[in-house]
This record gives structure tokens, sequence and C-alpha cells, in this order.
């Protein structure tokens, strides 16, 4: 026992020793460090905001009230301009290919657009994602809105596009996450927009919701009698839950939950059909489309055109509906765009189905 | 839903070996047979996850609070050499036959770069406790994973007739760059 | 055995990288270009003979059944001085080497030369065993990264002031080589030629 003791004292103070080493080299390199990273930091704000005079920090209580909602922002600062507040900046991360990639993002006060952005320290591929940082890809946040939330295409037009590095989609997407977090928590918290802020929600939240908003006159949601939904499914190899939709007792229509397959994996796809045989409207559930582009099928766009299409022929996807089985078709996402029509031609069938009996 | 990005991202799209670089040493010390190449997976996934947990809690229950973050390293590599050490105690007590399977490896995974790099990088993406350990738990997945495949294919390149100066780690390491290839087809998945 | 010898030893016939088959992994993932895998290598001489000093200087002291542990602070104690430096005074370094600079305290070779050199041997002849490893390492590091340099950006010096681009400015590179399959393949070719050449070198000798 006395061995074991001597030997780990002799461990701890061989560590002691070398924690000692290391804070005194520590006391001599951080301040420099510091001091670095703070004219980074300002440098790229001058970028962002040329006419600056003055950058202020948040106060503390703002600024913890903010990262209560959005804990990646670590930094806000107030730019002033002879004498009032031309903007502000944020500095706030999101996760990249390699690692957390930071960002700043400076927004213009006087038309709630985005100043600038500029790109801190990353862990990303040399020559790939590190690319972020050039001002071909930079420069395509200047100006643009804050008001919409921002997404990236390959070439960026409106007030709302920016770059999409093809081949260095994770890390462009990084940069996207963190702008649009700072746009967002700037209307939230630093203007009188009636901005909500996101609230998080968990699946079956959102999926109680995506009911409501399918049939907006229904109080009551209750699952189909079992043996008729084993039928069902046994013939009908995409359809998993069907619920009755009521409205004071009486059955106004029926939602479908089906999973089909889409492009990156599974696609769980809602169907609300009203008792005439009309679509009241889908909704798309938790899945692993391509970011910007298979991921269309999550917008109104392509899903408002489900509604109010019939139910007795197949559903066909097509660029320019107008018939009763047309729907949209997202060009560049046919397989994100069948694995919808998949599951919705699936509630159909088994729509069909129920009303037969 | 993020835990599952994480776990996909770490065994299949930025896959420790594969991706990442990390474990390379066993990588190619231990996939010479399937059965040893089981046996150290086993060992890296459970001192993985278990160093992922206790180096989350040193880190926002030491380190950041008094700012002795510059220790990082130090501290982290002596945590998981004890826990190596410490796993391996327990495990020769408790279970010799679990031991015979996996305990020698149980050394060489305090100097297995996927340890630490995995622990500093929880810390990095500033992960909470269930995602650190998720992370920890997928990275050793994906190790245990690239370890399996590419022992399958080093047991079948035995009886192969490879060049001379090829043979051994130079086809291994070529086996294992085009399967790299075949991983970077999973980028953009999440 | 002769400084002249322990410093070749660690160069031709123990090379860490093409013999000991070990660190690789900062090998491959900082071996994307020159510079790279040069800076990579100076780091790693620094660790190494420092650390192989150190613990040359304290082989009577530190107890037997807990040298493993003291090894492991004395590197991780000069890596991490490394990092800091390198953070306030070479920031660019300090980026390029990313993860891989913590991870040099996992690197086989510091620890295995610690172990096996540094704790039997004086002063000298351990920061010469340091040397001769580093220069192994760093030779074989800095060679790779230039060839990847070269075929997967068509580049050299990419990264100073002094990069010259080989095949002239239009030339599309295959970025494979840079990227992780690239680094794999090569390393394994790397190392069979090496061994042909070490093959013909030993033949020659035996002659």
């Amino acid at each position: 026992m006395k061995e074991t003791l001597k030997l780990g004292i002799t461990l701890l103070v061989i560590t002691a020793v070398a924690a000692g080493v290391l804070a005194f080299s520590n006391s001599i390199t951080e301040p420099i460090i510091a001091e670095r990273e703070k004219q980074e930091r300002f440098g790229a704000l001058y970028n962002i905001f040329p006419d600056a005079e003055e950058f202020l920090e948040v106060d503390e209580a703002k600024l913890k009230e903010v990262q209560s909602t959005y804990p990646n922002i670590t930094e806000i600062i107030e730019i002033v301009s002879g004498g009032s507040t031309i903007g502000y900046a944020f500095n706030g991360s999101a996760g990249g290919y390699g690692g957390p990639v930071n960002v700043l993002t400076g927004i213009s006060v006087a038309d709630n657009t985005v100043a600038g952005i500029s790109i801190g320290s990353h862990s990303e591929t040399p020559n790939l994602g590190d690319r972020i940082e050039d001002p071909s890809f930079t420069d395509t946040y200047k100006g643009k809105t804050t008001t919409e939330k921002l997404v990236a295409v390959a070439s960026p037009s409106a007030d709302n596009e920016v770059q999409l590095i093809s081949g260095a989609t994770i890390s462009s997407f990084a940069v996207l996450t963190a702008v649009n977090e700072a746009n967002e928590a700037y209307l939230v918290y630093f203007t009188e927009l009636d901005v909500e802020p996101p609230v998080e929600e968990t699946e079956e939240e959102k999926e109680a919701r995506f009911m409501s908003e399918l049939f907006a006159d229904a109080d009551e949601f209750t699952p189909i009698d079992e043996g008729l939904l084993e039928s069902i499914i046994a013939e009908n190899i995409f359809v998993r839950e069907i619920f009755e939709a009521k409205a004071g007792g009486e059955v106004i229509g029926y939602i479908f939950k089906t999973i089909s397959g889409g492009y990156g994996g599974e696609l769980p796809v809602m169907t609300g059909i009203s008792l005439d045989g009309t679509i009241t409207g889908i909704r798309v559930g938790a899945n692993s489309e391509t970011p910007g582009l298979g991921t269309k099928i999550e917008e109104p766009d392509f899903q408002d055109s489900f509604v109010g299409k019939a139910t007795e022929e197949e559903l066909v996807a097509v660029p320019s509906p107008a018939a009763e089985n047309e729907v949209q078709l997202i060009s560049g996402a046919t397989v994100s765009t069948d694995g919808v029509l998949y599951g919705v031609n699936g509630a159909r069938e088994a729509f069909l189905a129920i009303i037969s009996q | 839903m993020k835990l599952f990005t994480i776990l996909v991202s770490t065994i299949l799209v930025n896959n420790y070996v594969f991706a990442r670089f990390l474990g390379i040493c066993p990588f190619l010390g231990v996939s010479t047979k399937m059965e040893t190449a089981t046996g150290m997976g086993f060992a890296v996934t459970f001192v993985i996850t278990l160093a992922s947990a206790i180096t989350y809690f040193i880190q926002h229950a030491i380190l950041d609070p008094l700012g002795i973050g510059y220790l990082q390293t130090l501290i982290f590599i002596l945590v998981i050499a004890s826990l190596v050490q410490f796993i391996e105690l327990f495990i020769r007590k408790t279970s010799p036959g679990l031991y015979n399977a996996m305990g020698v490896y149980l050394p060489l995974i305090t100097t297995n770069c996927v340890v630490l790099g995995v622990t500093i990088l929880n810390i990095q993406e500033k992960y909470t406790f269930i995602e650190a350990i998720t992370s920890g738990f997928g990275a050793s997945l994906g190790f245990f994973l690239a370890l399996i495949l590419l022992s399958g294919v080093r047991e079948k390149l035995e009886l192969a007739d490879v060049p001379e100066a090829l043979k051994g780690v130079p086809i291994a390491l070529i086996s294992a760059g085009l399967m790299s290839i075949a991983f970077s087809g999973f980028s953009g998945l999440v | 055995m002769k400084l002249s010898e322990i410093l070749k030893n660690g160069i031709f016939d123990e090379n860490p990288v093409l013999v000991q088959l070990v660190g690789l992994c900062s090998v491959l993932a900082v071996s994307t270009s020159f510079i790279n895998g040069l800076s990579m290598g100076l780091a790693v001489i620094f660790v190494l003979c420092c650390s192989n000093i150190v613990v040359s200087l304290l082989r009577k002291v530190i107890p037997d059944t807990i040298r493993i542990p003291a090894f492991i602070v004395v590197i991780a104690t000069f890596v991490t001085i490394l990092e800091m430096f390198l953070n306030a005074y070479l920031e660019s370094v300090y980026k390029a080497l990313g993860i891989f600079l913590p991870l040099i305290v996992v690197n086989c070779t510091i620890l295995a030369r610690a172990e096996s050199f540094a704790s039997k041997n004086k002063l000298i002849p351990s920061l010469v065993d340091g040397l001769g490893m580093g220069l192994g390492f760093t030779l074989t590091l800095s060679i790779l990264g230039a060839v990847r340099e070269l075929l997967g950006k068509g580049t050299l010096l990419s990264g100073t002031a002094a990069e010259i681009n080989v095949f002239g400015e239009g030339f599309q590179a295959a970025g494979i080589w840079v990227a992780p399959p690239g680094a794999f393949i090569l390393l394994g070719i790397f190392i069979a030629v090496f061994n042909v050449i070490m093959k013909k070198r030993k033949a020659k000798a035996a002659e």
C-alpha cells in the first residue's frame, strides 16, 4: 500500500510540474492569441461595415437572452456610425465537414439586409470546403434579405439565394445555417418586426400540427378499426396508419400516413383526403433528401399542388400541373418527387378501398 | 433527429478511418484476421463510449469553469490511459473469457488516435452529453465497420497473387484507399 | 552504437513511417502538401527531441511501474507547449495541422522511442535518436506531401509565397490525390517502393 502511495505521489508530482510549465507557457501565449483573434474580428468587421466608427459589445443580459434561444451565437456587436446604430454583427457557428465553422454575420439596420459575412476559424477540407473563405462565395451573401430564410443554390440571383459550392455542400450549408440563425436572432431580438422565435417541436407535436392543418375543421382524429387497417396494409405496401378526421362526431375525411422511399432514405408522407374524394393536402415528415434540392418537397409550392386534386385516377407529376390528377414535378429532384407520389398514391388507393366498404 | 444525423455522420459520411484518418495504426495492425478485428472493435467501442462520457464531464465540470482549457490534451490522454488500465484490470478479474477475446488489444487503444481524436472533437463540436456519447459510439462503430471490411479483404488477399513488393501493408493500404473512395460516396447524405 | 549510426537508423532501417508503420494517422492526414508535411515533421522532431531529452535525464528518477504514464505526461506537456506557441506565433501552421497537433501525443513513435531508447540511454544518444527518427518521419512526410501536391493540385510549395504551378496555371489536377483515398494509395506505393530499395541495399551490403 505504501508502495502504491509512493508511486501515486511521484506521478502526481510529475503531473504537477507539467501543469506548472503549461500554466507558465499559457500566460505567455494566451494574451497574444487573444489579441490576434480580436484583430481578426475587428478587421473583419471593418470589411463588412466600412463606415463604422465604433464597435460596442451588446450588454450581457441581452446576449444571454439571445443565447437562450440561439446557443451557437457567442457574441453580438453593435456597429455605430455618426452617433447612431447602423448595424449589428453576430458571431456564431454551425457544424461543418471537419468541425465547427465560425461565421461573423453583419446586418444593416437601415433595410434589414445582410451587410456581409466573414468566415472565421474552421477545419474544412483544404481546397474544397475552405472555398467558403473565397470572396466569390461570401460576396453572394451581401445585400440579401434577413426577413426570409436564405437558401443555397448553384446560381444565386433572388434576394434570398446564396452560393452553394458543389463538392462542398456540407461546408456551404454550415455557413448558411449560421447566417440564417444570426438573421433570425436579429429579427426576433433586435427589431420590432413580428417574428416568433422558433419553438422546438417534438415529432409528435409536429404530426399533430400537420393533421390539424390538413383538416382545419376537425376536432378529433381517431385511428380506424384495426381489422380494416390490417386488410388495407396487406394490399398496400406504403400505408402505415389511417385516421378518421371528425368534426362534431361526424367523419369528414381521412388522414393516411405512408412511408415510401426517397433519394436519401425513407419518406414519411401524410395525406389528407376529404369524404368527397379530394385531397385536402399533404405533409412530408422528417427525411434525408438532398438539402436545397430534394427537400423542396417540404415547400408550399410543391405541397400546395396536391390540394384539391381528385383521387379516382393515379396522380402524376408534371412540370406544369393543370388536370385533376396532375401535381408539381420538381426538376432536378425527380426521385424525391416520385417518393412522395408513391406515398400519396398509396393513400389514394387506401381511401378508395375504405369507401368501397 | 440530430442524434441520428450524428450516427450516420460518424459511421458513414465522416467515417473516422476512411475520411478522418484516425485509428490507422490499429486499423492496419489488427485487420489481418476477422477474429482479431472483432476483438479490437469491441474493445474500442467500449473505451471510446466511456471516454466520451468521462471527458465531457471533465471538460465542463473542471476545465472550463477553472479556465484551464489548455490542460485539455494532457488531462484527456491521462484519463484515457487510466481508463484503459482500469478496464483491463476490471475485465481480467471479472471475465477471463472476455479478457481472452479482447483484453490484449486494450493497451493498444491508449495510443489509438481515434479515442483522443473523438474526445477532442466532441468538445470542439460543442456536443451535449448525449450527443457526445452518440458521437463516440458512432465513431467506434465506424471504426469497427472499417476494420471488419478491411480484414475481410485482407483475408482474401492472403490467397491472391500479389506482387512481392506490395505484399502485406502496401496492398492493404491501396485496398483501404479504394474503400475510402467508396465511402466518400456517402458525403452529402446528412 | 555510434551517433551517426543512430541518426541513419531513424531515417532508413527503422524509419517510423515506412518500416515501423507508426504515426500513420498524421501521415495520411497532413501530407496534403509539401509545406504541411514539413510543418508536421518539424513539430514531431521538436516533441520527440524534447521528450527524449527529458525522459533520458529523468530515467533514473522515474519508477519503473509508472513509467508509461510519466512518459505520457512529458509528451503531452511538450505537445501542449507546441500548440500554444504555434497558435500564438505561427497561426497558419497551427490551422494547417488542426486536430493532428494534439494527436502527436498518441503518435506511437514518440512513446516507443521514450520507452525503448531514451529511458535506457544517456542524454546525447537519446537526443540524436529523437533527431534521427524525427528526420525519417519528416523526410517521408514531406516527400509524400510533395507528391500528393504535385499530382493533386499541380503545385509545389503551395501555401507559401514561393508557390509554383508546375504544370501551368490552367492545369486540372486529379483532386483525389489530395483527398483521403489518394493518401492511402500513395502511402501504400511509397512503402512498397521503399521496401524494394531497402532490400536492394541489404543485398548489396551482404555481397
